[in-house]
């Protein structure tokens, strides 16, 4: 136990708790990848069950599957089309809040091209509705905006 | 760095030691700033729904999901409230539309650009109609893909045999141009064009196209019409064409005109530029210089330099 301190961390593996109460295993070199998981590792020790309170069960082990596979390089586009196939807007939803939360960077990226892509094509309003936003904009604000609108992209002929 | 982080970790601690609420009612507190960290704070008040919200988060998040978006939709989500507002103008988002060699781009284009614009003024910057060579040239950034695109007018920017001779060339007044005139010929035994453009282009591979209408085309009570009396000759020989550039490509091809009536984009060549840090010199010619017959009824608009991927994506680029 007293060589533990000295070894490598890369066949260790931390433990983390979900919001829900749910334990999960996860190589020392895969949490290296989330940057708020490292921070706890670093602060509690890699000894302690890291508490996760903002990630539940239901995402935690997909995330886990991917960097399960990103520590042994395998992340191609075909596991990546296969990784969010089956995902619905929710699931991606949640996934992409877990990944910012957790600062796992390579992932965030991921989802956030795959929600842009979802989005491509889609209307204002559909996209104000995925994000669940309302118009928060002051009624100087929205006259200033649509002055803006008019410039920005204003003398451009479409060709024929 | 390590007292921040450890602060921040029994911050966490303490925050969400009581009870939390339910997975499907994720409410996060709008006054929590551990993403603060770097980002900007949570925004305020929006109400709790059903089911998980993006609306909380931060403007750099959501500036990370529009940069994988294309120019015209991030500019519509920039209505959308405050953080879609703000994400909408962050300069990393607008710097990998950004053609890589833009520097090169604005001081070719502009006489005193203002230094401190922001990345998104510069691209809309770039995408408006710019005039180059005393209006003698056109040159914009395509809005959706972030190419660059090149127009040289038949007026002045073209070099075309005989066009001083008003029995074979006139220029008309046109509203089927990006520039207002078009020239027209009505007959000539020796039809050629050359012209050269000396541009900072972005490394890729580019294609010429001439835009020729056979016929000429006016408005007839608000009708558009062709009168097609002075066309002839094109089917005889095919007009050959000719591109050069000043790292060594040449590409010669042929074709025929046909098709009066309709503006028509004929495809003269492409040419490959490998590096967008210098200058790129191209000089290309129409000619049908047959001398057996004559031709003529031919409206030349301008030659054009398209990316060559929008051979495929542009249907207006259907070459013959």
């Amino acid at each position: 136990m007293a060589q533990e301190a000295s070894s490598s961390t890369s066949s260790k593996t931390i433990s983390l708790k979900t919001g829900d109460g749910e334990i999960f295993e996860i190589e020392a070199s895969a949490a290296k990848q989330m940057k708020t998981v490292q921070r706890l590792i670093d602060d509690l020790g890699d000894d302690i069950t890291i508490p996760l309170h903002n990630v539940f069960s239901k995402e935690l082990p997909k995330i886990i599957e991917y960097y399960k596979k990103d520590i042994t390089g395998e992340i191609t586009k075909d596991f990546e089309a296969e990784f969010v196939k089956d995902l619905n807007d929710d699931e991606v939803k949640v996934l992409f809040l877990a990944a910012n939360y957790l600062d796992a960077n390579k992932l965030f990226e991921f989802l956030s091209q795959n929600i842009a892509d979802r989005l491509e094509s889609k209307s204002v309003e559909y996209v104000r509705k995925y994000f669940g936003v309302e118009n928060d904009f002051t009624p100087e604000e929205e006259s200033k905006l649509r002055e803006e609108r008019a410039w920005s992209f204003r003398g451009i002929k479409e060709d024929e | 760095m390590y007292n921040f982080h450890f602060i921040s970790s029994l911050f966490y601690e303490t925050l969400f030691t009581f009870p939390f609420p339910s997975f499907n009612n994720l409410n996060f507190n709008p006054n929590f700033n551990f993403m603060g960290l770097r980002f900007s704070s949570f925004l305020s008040n929006s109400t709790v729904s059903s089911g998980p919200t993006l609306g909380e988060l931060p403007e750099s998040c959501v500036a990370s999901i529009i940069a994988y978006m294309d120019p015209p939709q991030i500019c519509q989500l920039a209505t959308l409230n405050r953080a879609f507002r703000a994400a909408s103008s962050a300069d990393f988002v607008w710097e990998s539309k950004l053609p890589p060699n833009y520097h090169l781009l604005l001081a070719k284009i502009f006489q005193d650009f203002p230094i401190n614009l922001g990345k998104r003024d510069i691209y809309t910057s770039l995408c408006r109609l710019n005039s180059l060579d005393g209006g003698t040239k056109k040159v914009w950034v395509d809005k959706g893909t972030g190419k660059l695109c090149l127009a040289i007018s038949s007026s002045k920017g073209l070099s075309i045999t005989g066009v001083d001779d008003r029995r074979y060339w006139n220029y008309i007044i046109t509203e089927e141009s990006r520039f207002s005139t078009v020239a027209y010929l009505q007959h000539t035994w020796w039809f050629e064009v050359d012209g050269e453009i000396d541009f900072p282009f972005p490394a890729g591979t580019y294609s010429l196209f001439f835009r020729i209408h056979l016929g000429r085309a006016y408005k007839r009570f608000g009708r558009r019409v062709c009168n097609t009396e002075h066309v002839h000759g094109w089917d005889k020989k095919p007009v050959q064409f000719q591109l050069w550039t000043s790292d060594g490509q040449y590409v010669a091809s042929q074709c025929f005109l046909k098709e009066p009536g309709n503006w028509t984009f004929y495809h003269a060549g492409d040419f490959t530029v490998e590096d967008g840090n210098s200058s790129t010199k191209v000089k290309f010619s129409m000619t049908q210089i047959d001398c057996t017959h004559t031709k003529g009824g031919l409206c030349l608009d301008s030659a054009f330099i398209y990316p060559s991927e929008f051979k495929k994506s542009k249907a207006f680029l259907n070459c013959s």
